[in-house]
């Protein structure tokens, strides 16, 4: 039995990071502060912008250039005057949309290559588990890094979007589609996921 | 979906949807619906199987997600290093807020006469009053002399940013604004506009007080004086007509709109206007949280004196194309105003005749000359320039198309030298209007910061836990010395850092340009293109086979072969190519730089030894030889 997640996916990190957006936010209208605290957010929050467009986007220096550029857009736009209420979804649907722009043939590239599995292996941490639950937790991730590959586009990114812990709203919105629609993919998502995952 | 089987859900005791499980899973049902389910879920141990799955893969991707896909993507290729600088160099080119003095200002003014008139009630003495009057100039030589007026031009590109900004929100925006346009107050038309902004798309239709003549006068008028009829009422317009004007007057003043809301109302009059059609005054009144202009009213001479034409919005959004059918575009509503095809490039000789007199006394820029959009053939003589002299490797050079077609190249240099000689290069093209050339140097670039400094930066000391590297034991083996070992290293970094570069040099390079500009290229900047991507794909070849060549005495000869690549038929073709180019270097790169760079875990596996990395290496080998050989 897997114990029960809470209804959102994010770890502990992206949580701290969403609650330091909160302190940020309240003193954000001092604009002589305002590239330090630009600055700050963007150590806060870059990683998890970053990670989202390499997981969907699959490129690491556009993915770089790109999650800039979303926090140089939050620099402009709070300097503007504009008040911005939730910086992180803020921020996920720029740095989403620049993605989409800048891919004008929106062809997706596997951020992990086809044929790399073995790569990725090699690279998994060292567990404490003996070597059949080893060899096990490879299989699975295996199963699931298969599963992946077979995900559409939109389905990877409400994926990954709903793993930053966003609402389904809130992906809508990111992705320019209607909240039921969010399910669906979702749905399809897992599904894919799960018929690759020990079925 | 969820809905039906809801209503389904209360005729009989039907199992849960597996969105409708997923959603109780994820706290996105309804409280009725999530009531249900969870009263089924008590009594039903297939639902409950089917919701431990679910769980169950949620868990793994979450794992997986933490395991590997993070940790791989943990450290971004250039570490982030260029965002303090790029940040600076927005700091100086960005205004200071103009809504936030206006407003505090206006604060400090509502509570001052509070107090000013709690004083004069209440009958204290003189004194008190004198105070309060010596308080009140204080304030207003506070207000003239400390707090900076915003100026037209201020305002109205703070304005055109704000809406930037706005469409930039959405991934392929479309602007609609339904406007009333009122002729002396006489007649009016309500005038509905659709903007594709992405595709250059408009769609326009006239709801209500259909007239012809009026419409085709409003027309004229506004191409007369340069007005986009794409976008009537929109600071970009207002901007170009104003910008112009050869001798004008402005004035800025605060009112108050019907429904109480504050608005910052821009006065400016064309004082040359002498001709029938030209605007004599126009009137721009902007909302002051968010400078988005909600009327504006056009004073037009006449043989029988002036004529105002009032524009006032009623409604604007920022839509996104995917809510419109698909031949939104190409279907016309009926009716519309007649002949508004593409937007009027302003022509100031036609626009403003006023721009021929000589004895402006107003000192404003030069008015840019009239250009024709650059081109896609420009852009590739551009690179091709950039090319020869190697500034399309990396360097901060940006080439880019601006919103009014312009191409932009831009960039940062170190010295001086290398300045003159990217401008060097960039000769045959300086003097085309339509190009617009901003190099510097980094000392011109700081020079120009007039903000206050900011503090200096704080030196980082990066401590390495390791002086290894993870082929150290492989190195050291076949080189029997550190220093030997370590230069090899260095250099097949060396060779992936230029193959990545020339990677991405190509994929700058094809990815200015949409297929079909690409398959509508002129046959001498076909061939520039095909001879720079040539260029490119033979250094990558170049590097590749260096790799594997210098590779394989230390690590031993992997049998690989490469995988299938996309074809590469013709330029079409290209960027699906190029993609597949970077992506595969991209691999390439991560697993040399694992090998030969000082790892914290100290020697251990090295995936230069896998055939995957082999097959990867050959098969960029194979596609640079593909792209090599396009013709």
């Amino acid at each position: 039995m897997v114990p029960r997640l809470t209804n959102r996916w994010f770890s502990q990190e992206s949580e701290a990071g969403i609650l330091s957006d909160g302190e940020l936010l309240t003193s954000m209208t001092e604009a002589n502060q305002l590239e330090q605290q630009i600055t700050q957010l963007f150590e806060t929050l870059r990683q998890p912008v970053y990670q989202y467009l390499m997981a969907v986007f699959g490129n690491a220096e556009e993915a770089e250039d790109l999650t800039q550029d979303a926090f140089l857009q939050l620099y402009k736009t709070v300097k503007g005057g504009q008040v911005i209420r939730n910086i992180r979804f803020w921020i996920f649907r720029v740095a989403h949309n620049l993605a989409v722009n800048h891919r004008k043939h929106n062809q997706f590239i596997a951020p992990l290559d086809a044929n790399s599995w073995e790569i990725i292996e090699n690279l998994l941490p060292d567990t404490k588990l003996n070597p059949e639950q080893n060899v096990l937790l490879r299989e699975k991730y295996e199963r699931l890094y298969r599963g992946l590959k077979r995900l559409s586009m939109q389905e990877r990114q409400a994926l990954f979007l709903r793993a930053e812990g966003f609402r389904y709203r809130e992906i809508g919105e990111i992705m320019s589609v209607a909240t039921p629609t969010v399910g669906e993919f979702l749905r399809r998502g897992i599904k894919k996921l799960s018929e690759q995952n020990g079925d | 979906m969820i809905r039906d089987w809801f209503k389904k859900s209360k005729i009989e005791d039907a199992h849960p949807s597996e969105e409708a499980l997923l959603k109780h899973v994820d706290g996105e049902l309804s409280s009725k619906e999530g009531a249900y389910v969870r009263s089924h879920l008590e009594t039903c141990w297939s639902c409950r199987r089917s919701l431990e799955k679910i769980e169950e893969t949620i868990s793994t991707f979450v794992e997986f997600r933490q395991q590997i896909q993070i940790p791989l993507t943990q450290e971004p290729p250039k570490d982030w290093s260029d965002f303090d600088r790029k940040l600076n160099n927005l700091a100086t080119l960005t205004p200071a807020v103009a809504g936030s003095w206006w407003s505090r200002s206006g604060e400090r003014f509502g509570r001052f006469f509070q107090n000013f008139s709690h004083l004069s009630m209440s009958g204290r003495s003189e004194t008190a009053i004198g105070a309060v009057a010596a308080l009140l100039i204080a304030v207003l030589i506070w207000q003239l002399i400390v707090v900076k007026p915003i100026s037209a031009s201020e305002l109205l590109n703070k304005s055109v940013q704000f809406q930037a900004d706005q469409i930039s929100e959405l991934a392929e925006a479309v602007i609609y604004q339904k406007l009333r346009v009122r002729r002396n107050n006489l007649s009016e038309i309500n005038w509905e506009v659709w903007r594709d902004a992405a595709h250059s798309r408009f769609r326009q239709s006239v709801t209500s007080g259909v007239n012809a003549a009026f419409d085709q006068e409003l027309l004229n008028i506004l191409q007369l004086n340069g007005f986009d009829p794409q976008q009537p009422l929109s600071p970009t317009t207002f901007m170009n007509w104003r910008k112009y004007l050869v001798q004008k007057n402005d004035l800025i003043e605060k009112a108050r709109a019907d429904d109480g809301g504050e608005l910052i109302v821009l006065h400016t009059t064309n004082t040359l206007a002498n001709a029938p059609g030209q605007i004599s005054e126009a009137t721009l009144k902007l909302r002051s949280n968010d400078f988005h202009p909600v009327e504006q009213v056009l004073q037009i001479k006449s043989a029988d004196g002036i004529e105002t034409y009032e524009f006032t919005e009623l409604d604007y959004r920022v839509l996104s194309l995917t809510a419109f059918a698909p031949d939104f575009f190409s279907e016309p509503a009926q009716p519309q105003i007649a002949s508004i095809a593409q937007p009027a490039i302003p022509k100031p000789e036609e626009a403003n005749p006023n721009v021929l007199v000589a004895n402006s006394n107003v000192a404003e820029k030069p008015v840019a000359a009239p250009f024709t959009p650059a081109s896609a053939d420009l852009e590739i003589e551009v690179f091709s320039l950039l090319n020869k002299a190697k500034a399309d490797l990396g360097e901060q050079i940006t080439v880019s198309r601006e919103a009014d077609g312009r191409l932009s190249v831009q960039g940062l240099v170190d010295t001086a030298k290398r300045k003159n000689e990217i401008l060097d290069a960039l000769t045959p093209v300086r003097n085309n209007p339509a190009v617009r050339i901003g190099i510097k140097t980094v000392g011109e670039a700081v020079a120009e910061q007039t903000s206050t400094p900011k503090p200096a930066g704080t030196a980082e000391i990066v401590e390495s836990q390791s002086t290894v590297t993870a082929a150290e034991s492989e190195l050291l083996s076949y080189f029997k010395s550190e220093d030997a070992a370590h230069r090899f290293g260095g250099q097949m970094i060396g060779r992936s850092n230029r193959a990545m570069s020339r990677a991405y040099a190509l994929k700058r390079l094809v990815g200015q340009f949409k297929s079909d500009e690409l398959a509508k290229l002129s046959p001498d900047s076909r061939a520039k293109l095909l001879a720079l991507i040539r260029s490119h794909a033979s250094a990558i070849r170049e590097e590749c086979e260096g790799l594997q060549n210098e590779l394989r005495p230390v690590f031993g000869s992997v049998n690989a072969g490469a995988s299938e690549t996309p074809d590469v038929e013709d330029v079409t073709s290209l960027p699906r190519a190029v993609d597949a180019l970077v992506t595969l270097a991209s691999t390439n790169d991560t697993v040399i730089r694992s090998a030969f760079t000082l790892s914290a875990s100290g020697p251990g596996f090295t995936a230069i030894k896998t055939s995957q990395f082999w097959q990867s290496l050959k098969t960029a080998e194979s596609l640079a030889v593909k792209l090599q050989t396009i013709r």
